[in-house]
């Protein structure tokens, strides 16, 4: 990716985060998915996230 | 107590950004995720608003910073891998691509209709694996490697034989188009 790329990718990435840190518990969840979704978009920050270690079962 | 569970973040920078990231997925999952979560870790009260806030505060706002952090280091890592290691796109839509297709067909049919590259060993093989890589080029995305590993040899081999024309022509195009979409350079030729 590109530092243009990247730098498109940033300004969208900063209007979803605002999104999500500013919605109330109504539409809380679909922030949080549009966010995740912009991740998704690109196989590079998709490869990027996945190279995190997710580790917690909210579940157990 | 309610909400006053403790979480067992890792100690490690980046261990504890993809726990939080495994946070954001599941609160992203379900509509009421952040009230399990709320009353289990991060009481706020009972109402619905403020827990949201909380998380959003708390744990969120410096996520989200960190996490652009790391995108932006990895995004660079990704993008010096080797081009023959890289899966990328293909764009369906473009001009060069459909050149791209057009080409293979063109060297596809031109193959078949040569009664002299028919008579060489070398032939099916080399069929088998020009379309085996117009079938790879079909998929939303490909392996750089296997589509060198596949196109080179037919490339390299075709262009050892005394072709002319329309089929000359196409290969041509197809070894320019591959390296400038793909970065895949044919060698000797």
């Amino acid at each position: 990716m590109d530092d243009a790329a990247f730098e498109a990718f940033t300004e969208e990435y900063r209007d979803r985060v605002s999104d999500a840190l500013r919605t109330g518990y109504k539409n809380f969840s679909s922030r949080l998915s549009d966010w995740l979704d912009l991740i998704d978009q690109s196989e590079v920050l998709a490869t990027a996230a996945r190279t995190l270690e997710e580790g917690f079962d909210f579940d157990a | 107590m309610v909400g006053s569970a403790t979480l067992d973040w890792s100690r490690d920078r980046t261990k504890r950004l993809g726990q939080t990231l495994g946070l954001v997925r599941y609160l992203a999952s379900e509509e009421m995720a952040f009230v399990n979560f709320s009353m289990t870790f991060l009481w706020a009260g009972s109402a619905y608003a403020d827990s949201v806030v909380k998380i959003q505060s708390e744990i969120l706002e410096p996520f989200f910073r960190n996490f652009l952090k790391h995108l932006s280091r990895q995004a660079k890592q990704i993008t010096e891998v080797p081009a023959s290691d890289r899966v990328v796109a293909v764009d369906h839509n473009s001009k060069d691509q459909h050149e791209l297709e057009a080409g293979l067909e063109c060297i596809e049919t031109g193959m078949q209709e040569s009664n002299s590259l028919r008579a060489d060993a070398d032939f099916d093989r080399s069929l088998a694996e020009l379309s085996a890589a117009r079938r790879l080029l079909q998929a939303s995305t490909v392996r750089i490697a296997a589509l060198q590993a596949l196109l080179a040899p037919v490339l390299k081999w075709l262009g050892k034989q005394a072709l002319g024309g329309a089929v000359a022509v196409a290969i041509s195009a197809v070894i320019a188009i591959l390296a400038k979409t793909f970065g895949i350079k044919i060698p000797t030729l």
